[in-house]
């Protein structure tokens, strides 16, 4: 990591760790607006940095942005971080405008938009479900559906209908219903030419790869502390080897994701389009999510299925997240695909080149 | 809390034209037929006619010394042919331990006299070396080997018994760690290193089968064998550290990965006929996730130990997470391309699915069980 990610992830983390407090976490998931949180991040420019001054620097600003997600992963950090950050690189990449405020952006998959033109004017009637923090916005960037073609808009929330819903996290996701609103010329378009659904997928796959791999890592961190602290039978409980295997379990899973992480974490920054990588990294964080939250709260115990305890904020996560943007099963398949379609021999060359 | 590091390898993109040489030469054998593509063919496929050829091309040996016959190369282009053949199911057999951990040995403890004597023939794929540490009586834990070397007048003595040496009956030489200072309050210190000549007067190997009827364990037993002074790899006394040196290489490399990767190859070549279902694609996709990810770690530690560094937890992680991977192709193929397993089958893909399953049991147990592995994975943690 370069000096300049590495003093951008410190800082984060000093932030995320005074800030992001376990008040902060239990006060979101009742259904509580984090804003101090909020004003810190957007003061110290965190909001802004995935926004790139020249289009040389984009990938650069990305990797920067994944990276602060894989922190705000380890600190459950709620706020939409990640569809800040994607929306807004999008956006700029296109030569577009930000809008003002809290700008979310709906998965491409969640959308049944459709755009209609009468006259010089465009009217956006539809939903997009599953749209985090949507309650909380000003602006959605969404894709619809204009014919055969799919376009995306920027429409304030406040237009249309909102239905709540939320993750098994407690964080929001609610429906947006529009009906016939109309898109004014310079909302519209806001995607990078030439830029498909497909991309936008993968790019939000990407997000959860980082947020997940945060998370992970934070629920092996805890595991390792409650089995050096709990004691039971007159000795720390990660004594037993019982423990100890289950939590190296644990951690080779972890770290396999952490891996994975990294890796795409170089691939998107250099702006390589690797389909292959993403869905790999997906299946394999994803997985790692099942196994090592089961492990967690078998050494957490019945403590650690509680709501006053903070594990849960972390195993709710990941329960949630490894659904977001293609399960395991999604990319499994799509990944089978791309190595079938080369064929069986190759398939090795394809696994072994993607950088 | 110490962080489990896979630091991604540097300067990998300049390895295809390597790995792309090795592939040329692979299609080419391929073509000839003078191999079929096995599972665990760096165990079962001992071919000193393979193992020549590829002396022949510079791929054995590549990070020894040149003065030795060696390469002078970097462990991560050791990695990329490796990876390349272990992927083909390459008969690597003959010259893999010799070359992943006997010449390394040498090198850095033996002396100059053993490192002349004994490199060129290894890395020209013509000397093969067997592996003399487990005994029947001390398996996960190594220290209490008893096979003694006692000091005579012309040198050494050896006596003892050696156990599941892969190759031994087809070898030149073997490493025997034996103890060679009586077992004091340190059970670490009085243990040696030393080579010994397979043909040499009071050697006895005798075959032991695995469940398959296959041969490729043997017992060996060393009845008042004279090993002459210059035999003694370092110093007596050093051998523990001789032994653990090595570790974290022999644990991480592809072989804890790839053992079974010619059956997943087979599940993708069925998944391409129109009749197969999304069950099996699906199945290539998860499990090619998982090479994926394992082979990205395993190259991150050949890089880190290229860089001086010893990455012990993480190797362990590896060949845990590896092995366990190298089950799940075969428990995964026979769910979604359902046949009745033999070892005879026609296809390709039934033999490989036989070889898969019977060797199973192995993939886990070998080079340090997956349980002891855990253990050194639960201490880089703090728990132990």
């Amino acid at each position: 990591m370069n000096e300049m990610r590495t003093l951008l992830a410190d800082t984060a983390r000093r932030i995320f760790e005074d800030r992001c407090t376990p008040e902060i976490l239990s006060a979101a998931q009742h259904g509580q607006w984090a804003q101090s949180l909020w004003d810190v991040l957007e003061e110290a420019g965190f909001t802004q940095v995935s926004v790139a001054e020249t289009p040389a620097e984009g990938g650069e600003r990305w990797g920067d942005a994944l990276a602060l997600l894989r922190e705000a992963g380890f600190y459950a950090v709620p706020l939409p971080l990640s569809e800040m950050f994607l929306a807004a690189s999008l956006i700029t990449q296109a030569g577009g405008v930000i809008p003002e405020g809290l700008l979310t952006l709906g998965d491409p998959a969640q959308s049944r938009m459709t755009l209609n033109r009468r006259g010089q004017h465009w009217f956006a009637s539809g939903t997009v479900a599953r749209v985090p923090w949507a309650r909380f916005a000003a602006h959605v960037m969404v894709a619809v559906q204009d014919a055969d073609e799919l376009r995306w808009a920027i429409i304030p929330i406040a237009d249309g209908k909102l239905q709540w819903d939320n993750n098994l996290a407690g964080e929001p996701r609610d429906t947006i219903t529009l009906q016939d609103v109309e898109v004014p010329e310079d909302r519209l378009d806001v995607l990078p030419s030439g830029m498909d659904a497909k991309t936008v997928y993968r790019l939000g796959a990407a997000t959860r790869i980082m947020m997940i791999a945060g998370a992970l890592d934070r629920v092996l961190a805890l595991s390792v502390l409650h089995a050096k602290e709990r004691t039971q039978f007159g000795r720390p409980i990660g004594r037993f080897q019982a423990i100890q295997q289950e939590i190296a379990i644990m951690a080779a899973e972890v770290a396999a994701a952490m891996a994975s992480a990294d890796a795409v974490l170089g691939i998107e920054e250099r702006g390589n389009d690797d389909t292959l990588a993403v869905a790999a990294a997906k299946i394999r964080v994803s997985q790692a999510c099942g196994a090592v939250s089961a492990a967690a709260h078998q050494v957490h115990g019945a403590m650690g299925f509680t709501e006053e305890y903070r594990l849960h904020h972390f195993t709710q996560r990941l329960w949630s997240w490894r659904d977001e943007y293609g399960n395991e099963g999604f990319w499994a398949k799509k990944l089978g695909q791309i190595l079938i379609s080369g064929g069986a021999d190759a398939m090795w060359s394809q696994i072994s080149s993607s950088l | 809390m110490p962080v489990l590091r896979f630091d991604p390898a540097e300067g990998t993109e300049a390895l295809t034209p390597l790995r792309l040489e090795v592939r040329a030469f692979l299609r080419q054998e391929l073509q000839e037929g003078s191999f079929e593509p096995q599972c665990d063919s760096w165990l079962a496929g001992f071919s000193p006619e393979f193992s020549r050829k590829l002396g022949q091309r510079g791929w054995i040996g590549m990070v020894l010394p040149e003065r030795y016959g060696g390469h002078g190369r970097s462990g991560l282009e050791r990695f990329a042919v490796t990876e390349e053949l272990l992927a083909a199911g390459a008969p690597v057999a003959a010259h893999w331990v010799a070359d992943r951990q006997m010449a390394p040995m040498l090198v850095r403890y033996g002396t100059e006299a053993q490192c002349a004597r004994f490199i060129p023939a290894i890395a020209r794929g013509e000397s093969y070396w067997a592996i003399g540490m487990s005994e029947p009586n001390a398996g996960s834990d190594l220290a209490s080997v008893k096979t003694r070397l006692d000091k005579a007048e012309d040198g050494f003595r050896l006596h003892g018994q050696k156990i599941w040496s892969s190759g031994a009956h087809q070898c030149h030489y073997m490493v025997v760690f034996c103890r060679s200072a009586p077992l004091g309050s340190d059970r670490h210190a009085g243990l040696s290193n030393v080579v010994v000549d397979l043909s040499a007067p009071g050697v006895t190997i005798r075959p032991i089968r695995l469940l398959t009827g296959e041969h490729h364990f043997n017992e060996v037993t060393f009845d008042d064998v004279k090993v002459p002074e210059d035999m003694v790899i370092g110093q007596p006394g050093d051998g523990w550290r001789q032994v653990t040196a090595e570790l974290a290489f022999e644990r991480s490399g592809p072989e804890r990965i790839l053992s079974t990767y010619p059956l997943l190859v087979e599940m993708a070549r069925w998944a391409q006929k129109d009749s197969a279902d999304d069950g099996v694609v699906t199945a290539v996709g998860t499990l090619a996730a998982q090479v994926w990810s394992l082979r990205r770690m395993s190259q991150a530690i050949a890089g880190m130990l290229d860089q001086g560094v010893d990455p012990e937890v993480e190797a362990s992680v590896v060949k845990d997470l590896g092995t366990r991977f190298e089950r799940a192709v075969a428990e995964t193929a026979r769910i979604v391309m359902a046949s009745e397993p033999s070892p005879n089958a026609q296809s390709r893909y039934g033999r490989l699915l036989a070889q898969a399953i019977l060797h199973a049991p192995g993939f886990t147990i070998r080079g340090g069980t997956n349980e002891i592995l855990r253990g050194i994975v639960a201490r880089g943690l703090g728990l132990r």
